[in-house]
């Protein structure tokens, strides 16, 4: 690994660590955000099912969504986990 | 000399203080997500409540035979009170009941007796005497009442999409 390389100085190597932090902490946020436009889709369709007559959308949409929540609530527990971990 | 005195008994700067930190932000992303969940949940509700009741559609008196005229009509609330429905007599013995909310939107739809049609003025929806799209936005029939009559009276038996 780069960050255990002995010829790195300790500057650089703390600079690398937090790059990689960085990109960890924006991949997750972009998980998130992710999640929650596929929840909006969800509700979309579950509206579409209502209006339309098809109301046997509704539940496994809810479902989704809340899958879809428990996801996001993992994915932001493991960011503030992490960033509290890293404080120490 | 420092600025004017009022920055020294308010040293924060109006950028500072709207700053929204990047913790804040996830944890506000985590609401969203569970504002979503819950309208989902909302939504599963509300369908369960359009679903006929265990016990099954309720048999209630929504009128007599001699209190609305051939061709004519009246509006009457099934299953639940304020769930508007609209009967029209057809003919001497023909009766034929809906939903009054139109599939469109909403709103209630009223009947035109003279070419036999009903008719939603919200945004120009009409149904044909069976309850089937003529015109207009609305996207499926409206749902129809099952009407029995036993002697002068109208009884409501259920709803059928």
């Amino acid at each position: 690994m780069g960050d255990r390389d002995p010829e790195l100085s300790g500057p650089r190597r703390e600079r690398l660590r937090r790059e990689r932090e960085m990109v960890r902490i924006h991949a997750v946020l972009a998980g998130v955000v992710f999640i929650i436009l596929f929840q909006f889709l969800l509700l979309m369709v579950a509206v579409d099912g209502i209006l339309g007559g098809g109301a046997g959308r509704v539940l496994p949409t809810a479902l989704a969504s809340g899958l879809s929540f428990a996801a996001a609530c993992w994915l932001i527990g493991t960011l503030l986990a992490g960033r509290a971990g890293g404080a120490r | 000399m420092s600025g004017p005195a009022w920055k020294e008994d308010f040293p924060v700067s109006w950028v500072d203080d709207h700053y929204v930190t990047r913790r804040e932000f996830t944890k506000s992303l985590g609401l969203v997500s569970c504002a979503a969940c819950v309208a989902n949940g909302a939504l599963l509700a509300t369908a369960g409540a359009a679903q006929p009741p265990p016990g099954g559609w309720p048999r209630v008196l929504v009128g007599r035979v001699s209190g609305v005229p051939v061709g004519g009509s009246f509006v009457f609330d099934y299953p639940a009170a304020g769930d508007r429905c609209i009967l029209l007599r057809l003919e001497a013995d023909r009766f034929a009941a809906f939903s009054q909310k139109c599939t469109h939107l909403g709103c209630p739809v009223l009947w035109q007796p003279g070419p036999r049609r009903l008719y939603c003025p919200c945004h120009e929806g009409f149904f044909d005497e069976e309850g089937r799209v003529l015109a207009g936005p609305p996207p499926r029939p409206l749902p129809r009442i099952g009407i029995e009559r036993e002697g002068d009276d109208l009884w409501a038996i259920g709803i059928r999409s």
